[in-house]
Order: structure tokens, then sequence, then C-alpha cells
């Protein structure tokens, strides 16, 4: 992958999104539509408050990964692009979930960020990854449990800061091996509120100085407060 | 020796909406004969609580404590002491930080340090963290001031993360302390972080066309309106586009080189390269008035060697001839082997017996 940075010197906030795009994804939501509907929504909500943001609009990188959808398979699916150029795309839901494999080229891309910014010579805050689930992970024992031994050595060692959100229906206690931070439960379908609070938080991240504590907005727009 | 000065601190638009204090401090001081000056700037972290009063005591402490070195220089040659010196100063500082906080934990203190000692003959630069330091020399001919194109820097220290750096308040401080020899220098810029990104670009090479035309702004006008003239600049509207953090910047200037003419022509003598002092490998200060960069001194170092083989070939060349013609002085027979050797009829030159 080449990208040319000679026209954007700012220093990036590259974050990664994992995105469950299995079968399950297709269940109804009770307004009518459907969750990968609703995620898809969410995205291009995101696109849209990133690019009203003139400091996260040249500073935020993106990348999606997908596991499932009609391949059937863990897909690099948008390679890193500048919040500036972009554009939302529909995922269409189907199949299984390998999201152990996701997570793992979540992370190569990861690394793969960093060693770009550096040859061009670009600082850089330290790289997002942001897993989204409604399920539970179809990969082998073996895979999911490298996978996750992957994740906690790359969080171990700060080389990425790692979310997980968990989708009604979401087996918590899988997400929640993928991360030391507990995994957080979306509230009903409130994927819109969630891209929102993931726009300002990687706002937020561009912007900070050395020194400076990273003060995130609050979760509790969409953030599920069960008992 | 004497410098002109101008220095400013102006808060960063971040922290006025948010309406925390600027959390920049310098402080600079002249040694009582005047040959000496100490200068420290300190740039407070933003998440810690009591970040102003930690870069306030850091600077006026340092700055005080550097000065004091003067008078050890007068009196001692240089070497490695300067460094046990420099570390003992910042251990001092550390301990009073200690009784601020009432403890040993000094995150809420945390804070970064860029400082100098200079006289005529050089100095060094001592440096934790962020912010940072160059200067260069200058040549003035008639209209003409040439900014030589070498720049001496003491760059900022970021962890793998541009929002990352390093405190004098950690307790692996020792582990970012760098201690760089300078040569004797007739201007030099001084900055925090925000300063900083003034004068240096986003991969911390010097801005040619800014600090050109900062310094041919300032020597042109009278040196007690510079602080004003630096407060201005980092107060400009366009400032806040470069960035949203405090920002501090101190300048210094050889006054033998200001002239009253206001027509001068500024220029860098060629593009500016930096160079890196040796002791960036922190801690290896062995004298102060060397311009001690490796690049110079690898060029010295080549030249010495290919002057001194020329001249060893040139006497081994000078005795081998003398020692042959000895010879063929002494021995006639071996005169005239050579001659039938080289087929011509050689006659024993006069002064040969046979």
């Amino acid at each position: 992958m080449t990208i040319d940075y000679s026209d954007n010197p700012n220093q990036r906030t590259p974050c990664v999104l994992i995105l469950d795009t299995s079968g399950s994804m297709q269940t109804a939501t009770s307004n009518g539509g459907t969750r990968i509907g609703a995620l898809n929504e969410g995205i291009k909500l995101l696109e849209q408050s990133l690019k009203e943001d003139s400091t996260a609009l040249v500073r935020v990188q993106l990348a999606i990964v997908t596991a499932g959808g009609p391949q059937n398979e863990a897909d690099l699916m948008m390679d890193w692009t500048d919040a500036t150029h972009f554009e939302a795309f529909p995922l269409k839901a189907d199949g299984s979930t390998p999201l152990g494999r996701a997570m793992r080229i979540g992370l190569q891309i990861v690394e793969q960020a960093k060693k770009n910014l550096n040859q061009s010579g670009i600082s850089y805050t330290r790289p997002w990854m942001m897993v989204i689930t409604d399920g539970e992970p179809t990969d082998t024992n073996e895979e999911w449990a490298a996978a996750v031994r992957e994740c906690r050595e790359a969080e171990a060692g700060r080389k990425v800061e790692i979310f997980t959100i968990g989708v009604e229906g979401a087996n918590m206690s899988k997400v929640a091996e993928i991360s030391s931070k507990p995994p957080l439960q979306l509230e009903g379908m409130k994927f819109r509120e969630l891209f929102v609070w993931l726009s300002a938080s990687l706002s937020a991240a561009s912007r900070s100085r050395p020194g400076d504590k990273l003060e995130l907005p609050s979760t509790d727009p969409w953030r599920h407060v069960g008992i | 020796m004497t410098w002109l000065l101008g220095s400013a601190s102006v808060i960063g638009s971040s922290h006025q909406v948010t309406g925390t204090p600027c959390q920049d401090a310098f402080d600079i001081e002249h040694s009582a004969d005047g040959k000496w000056l100490a200068v420290a700037v300190c740039d407070g972290a933003g998440s810690a609580k009591y970040a102003e009063a930690g870069s306030n005591l850091v600077a006026k402490t340092f700055a005080k404590k550097l000065i004091l070195l003067s008078n050890e220089i007068a009196n001692r040659q240089p070497g490695a002491w300067i460094n046990d010196f420099v570390i003992q100063q910042v251990l001092n500082v550390r301990d009073e930080l200690r009784t601020a906080a009432g403890g040993d934990d000094l995150r809420d203190f945390h804070t970064t340090l860029v400082a100098f000692l200079m006289s005529d003959n050089g100095g060094f630069a001592i440096h934790i963290g962020d912010g940072s330091l160059l200067g260069g020399k200058v040549k003035v001919e008639k209209n003409n001031v040439t900014l030589d194109d070498e720049i001496f820097m003491s760059k900022p220290e970021n962890g793998e993360y541009s929002n990352e750096t390093f405190f004098i308040t950690e307790g692996d401080w020792v582990k970012h302390l760098r201690i760089t020899p300078l040569p004797p220098l007739d201007w030099m810029l001084l900055g925090t972080d925000g300063g900083s990104s003034f004068y240096l670009d986003y991969a911390n090479n010097p801005k040619q066309e800014f600090i050109l035309s900062f310094i041919e702004h300032l020597t042109k006008c009278d040196a007690q309106e510079w602080n004003a003239h630096i407060e201005r600049i980092l107060s400009d509207e366009q400032a806040n586009k470069v960035t949203n953090d405090d920002k501090t910047i101190i300048f210094f200037f050889r006054d033998h080189l200001i002239f009253d003419k206001k027509d001068r022509q500024f220029s860098f003598s060629k593009d500016p390269v930096v160079l890196m002092p040796k002791a960036q490998q922190r801690t290896e200060v062995t004298a102060t008035n060397q311009p001690n960069t490796t690049k110079s001194i690898k060029k010295i170092k080549s030249k010495k060697n290919i002057k001194k083989w020329f001249l060893l070939s040139l006497l081994f060349l000078v005795i081998v001839s003398i020692t042959f013609l000895a010879v063929l002085y002494l021995d006639h027979d071996l005169y005239e082997a050579i001659g039938k050797f080289i087929k011509l009829d050689l006659k024993a030159p006069i002064g040969i017996s046979t």
C-alpha cells in the first residue's frame, strides 16, 4: 500500500474497525430495520461527523475489517484511508463470524500503518482498534485463543488501544477475553450514538499533545447499563 | 559577552477554552561576572494537577543552580565532572519538588526541561522531553547578514506516539537526560513544544523561512521591543492554527552583530543542515568549548590523516633516492652494471675511484 503523505503532514490517529457482518446481523430490529442496516447508518454518520471536524478530517485514518459477509471470511474491506477521503459504503451480512481472524488482520494492518507513517516521517498517536460483534466467534478454539493472546500482548505492549462493543445477543464473556478493558454493551440499536461518540473520541485523540490526559466523551448515550 | 534577548509565553487556545492557566515557564540567569548565561524553559503536562507549579519551580530552581556551574568551570578544566554536576542539580531540583509534593510521587508536577549554559567559548544544552533548542553562527559583511547553514540543535524527544513525551519528574528521567555540547553561537532559539511548532516542521526540521524572517524582523527593531514582538507573533490569530498548546519562545542574538542599518539583506549561506552534536548520546560532556559535531570531527580527522600519509611517503622517497645515489657514488662497478643494463655507455663520474 502506498499513500502520498506530501499533501498532509499532520500527525495521524489511525483507527481500525473490526465489524461482525455474520448472518445474525440480518436480525430485524424493533423499528423495522436490521442490525446490519443500523450499523451501516452508524458508519455513514461517522463519515459525516468526521468531515464536519476540521482537525479530525486531516488527522484521523480509518480501516475496516469484516468478519463474515457474503465471502464468509475475515476480509480487509477498506485499507487505511484518511478521513478526508473516507466514503461510507454499505456492508452486507451473511455467513459465520471468524472474528479472531479479523482481529489478527486488524493487528497486522495497525503495525503496517505505523511502518508507513514512520517511513513518511509523519508522527502518530496510539492506534485504536474497535471490535463490534453481536454473536459468538466461529474460529477454532486454537485460532480464537491465538487471536486473543495477540490482542492482549499488543495492548500490554501499548501497541494499540482496544475497545470492545457487544451488540444484543453477543457472548459477552467471549468479548471480554479480547481486552483488559471490560467490554461495553450497546443499548438497543444505538449505532448512530456509538459512531458519533467514536468520531468525537477520535477527534479528541487526534488533538492530544504530549502530557495531555485524553478525556473521552461519556459513553452514556449508547451504553447499556444492565443489572 | 553580551546577548540581546527577547522572550514570551502565551497561553494556548485549548487552555483558554478550559480556563486552565498557562503551564509553560522559563527563567534567565546571568553569572556575577556577566560572562555566562543560564536559561531554563519548562512545559508542564496538561494532565498533571499542579503542572503550572511544577514548571515554574523547575525553571526557576534549575536556572539558578545551573549558573553556579560557571564558577566551577572558571577554576577547572572541562571534563566528565560537568555531567555529574548537571545530574546533581537535577537531583537537587527533584528534591525540591518532593518537598513541594510532600512525598515521593511527583506525577502531579510533570514537566519537561530544556536549558542551556552559554559563554563566549561555547556551552551546552540540557534536555529532558520535548521542546527544543537550536542556534547557529552569523556573518555580517556590509549590508549582508548571512546565517551559517550549520544549525546546532537539541531535538524534542517524544515516545513512539506523538502525544507522549518524557518528564524530569519521572522515575527514569536519567534515561532521557541529554547533555549536548555547543560551540559559540551567535543566535539561539529556545522553545517549549508549542513554541517549537513555529520554527520546527512536523519532522522537527528547522523552518528556514520562519527563522530567517523572525531574526530579520527582530534584529531590525530595538531589542527592548523584542518581548512585545515575540508575544505578538505567538498571539497572532494564525498562530492558533499552528498549535492550540501553550507556547514559549526565547530568542538570543549577539549584540556586536547588531548595527544601525535598517536595509540589511538576510539569508542563509546554504540550505540549513542540522548537526546533531555528539553528546546526543546523552551524558557525554568532555569539553564545553568545542564544536563537537561528529560530522566536523570526522572531516578534520580524515583531512589530517591524508596530510600525514602524504608527508610520510614523501620523506620515504627522499631517503630512498639519497641512499641510491650514495651507493652509486661509492660503487663504480654497480654504476657501470646499471649502464650496461639500460644499454648506455656510462662513464664513471668524476670523483669515483676505480
